[in-house]
């Protein structure tokens, strides 16, 4: 396989190209994968590289396994989803599909690594007076960065469903169920395996003292009962 | 068939037509020059089919080279001493750097967008509007010489430089614009998306190498600053 073509056709996303991308035993899958495992590590070290060298490296090995985990640990749901909202694939083929939207996704974001390695380098560095304003801009920043790629990541996928169903209604009704499932499981995965960006006031590790105690959204509850003063 | 049907037939017949005047595998450097300006559409119709050398795109990174030197050299005589050698050292590093950093991102971006480029084409192309911005900059050269001895403070006449490179990069960038959607991009706001990042790369990495124009007691500095307080600080100090 020539990868470079790969990455164009992935990015170009023509749905006849694509489509037939679902039809070829495994050999897509495991591309897929590795594109987001590259990708998704060169986006995942500049992340982390901030707060630390060794944070950008825990980064590198946790990003990826964030999405990796988190389209195999809704295999299943997500499959059944799909069959149950009228597009007739397997569930082999709608991993497959969430898995070319999550490489898209990497190979956008690992695209842009070098920009966010470059703006790294101005902003206020790790232990200076102002490295609040630097953590803040860079998060924002890289939020703005994600929102851009999942964008058009889904977009893709999107319309790799309505090729699918044939429906547009359906493919949309897909597309937000994935989307719903992914969400809540991707939200949880991102708590347990946190730290990405390395809040400057705590130590750099691979993973928070016990990450399965407490959850993402149990952390939200109380943050929003603290704030309510109830 | 309507206006707008008739012009899109017309366009692609005459991008799949052959070449009047095919451009030479080993092509002087004129005819380079002589092609990024006034045939454009002939010069994409080489890199899209692939007919491109490896010695003319060389050829077309010595042009850059030789402009961005050039142009370097004249802001460097504003403050003259050790400036003469750093400023076009700087331009040059500068303009390589910003364009290797937004490389990735413009061949993902050109994928995006429908095109089927590859990124050796891409890399031509870039290349060529590197040299096109070169080629302008060395045609604003004596406008920029001229400024040098007149003006007396350094924000003005990075104000003037400033100027002289936004208009070169509008046509340069154009050019590239223009090539991506003769070579099938679909989507030019996604270009437009990457032409903006590229543009302010290129100002911060002005700010990074600095002093490009200016003289301080250093060469280069680790001090971080984005451009845009950078130029406030400059004009405060001018006051």
């Amino acid at each position: 396989m020539h990868w470079e073509k790969a990455i164009r056709q992935l990015c170009q996303a023509r749905v006849e190209v694509l489509s037939g991308w679902l039809f070829e035993e495994n050999r897509y899958s495991l591309i897929c994968l590795i594109l987001l495992m590259s990708g998704g590590a060169v986006y995942g070290a500049s992340i982390g590289i901030w707060r630390d060298p060794t944070q950008a490296f825990y980064v590198a090995i946790k990003f990826p396994l964030l999405l990796g985990l988190t389209a195999l640990g809704n295999a299943l749901i997500n499959g059944m989803l799909a069959q149950l909202l009228g597009a007739q694939i397997s569930f082999r083929q709608s991993l497959l599909a969430v898995l070319m939207s999550y490489a898209l996704l990497s190979i956008i974001l690992g695209a842009f690594a070098p920009l966010s390695w470059f703006l790294v380098w101005h902003l206020p560095a790790m232990g200076s007076i102002s490295q609040t304003l630097g953590y803040d801009l860079y998060l924002l920043i890289n939020v703005i960065l994600i929102i851009f790629a999942g964008v058009i990541a889904n977009t893709q996928l999107y319309r790799l469903l309505i090729y699918i169903c044939q429906d547009e209604l359906k493919a949309r009704k897909i597309l937000i169920a994935w989307f719903v499932v992914n969400l809540f499981l991707g939200a949880q995965l991102s708590w347990n395996l946190r730290p990405f960006f390395g809040t400057p006031q705590l130590l750099v590790k691979f993973l928070r003292e016990n990450p399965f105690d407490g959850s993402f959204y149990e952390a939200i509850f109380y943050i929003i009962i603290n704030r309510l003063g109830v | 068939m309507n206006d707008e049907t008739l012009a899109s037939k017309e366009s692609t017949e005459a991008d799949n037509q052959p070449l009047a005047q095919k451009l030479p595998s080993k092509a002087s450097v004129m005819q380079l020059i002589d092609a990024l300006l006034k045939k454009p559409r002939d010069f994409f119709h080489h890199v899209q089919y692939e007919d491109f050398s490896l010695t003319n795109s060389l050829k077309l990174a010595f042009i850059a080279l030789i402009g961005l030197l050039v142009y370097g050299v004249i802001m460097g005589s504003f403050s003259g001493n050790i400036q003469w050698i750093a400023s076009p050292l700087k331009i040059i590093i500068g303009t390589t750097l910003t364009a290797l950093l937004c490389y990735p991102s413009l061949y993902i971006l050109i994928a995006l967008s429908g095109a089927d480029l590859r990124p050796g084409q891409i890399g031509i192309l870039l290349t060529s509007s590197i040299a096109l911005t070169a080629i302008l900059l060395l045609g604003f050269a004596p406008i920029a010489f001229i400024f040098t001895f007149s003006i007396q403070t350094l924000p003005f006449m990075g104000l003037i430089h400033l100027i002289l490179w936004l208009g070169s990069l509008y046509f340069s960038l154009n050019y590239l614009s223009k090539g991506l959607t003769q070579m099938g991009s679909k989507d030019v706001s996604l270009v437009k998306f990457w032409l903006t990042i590229f543009i302010i790369t290129l100002l911060q990495m002005s700010t990074t190498l600095r002093p490009i124009l200016g003289q301080e007691s250093y060469l280069l500095t680790t001090e971080k600053k984005f451009f845009l307080h950078h130029w406030i600080e400059s004009l405060e100090k001018a006051r």
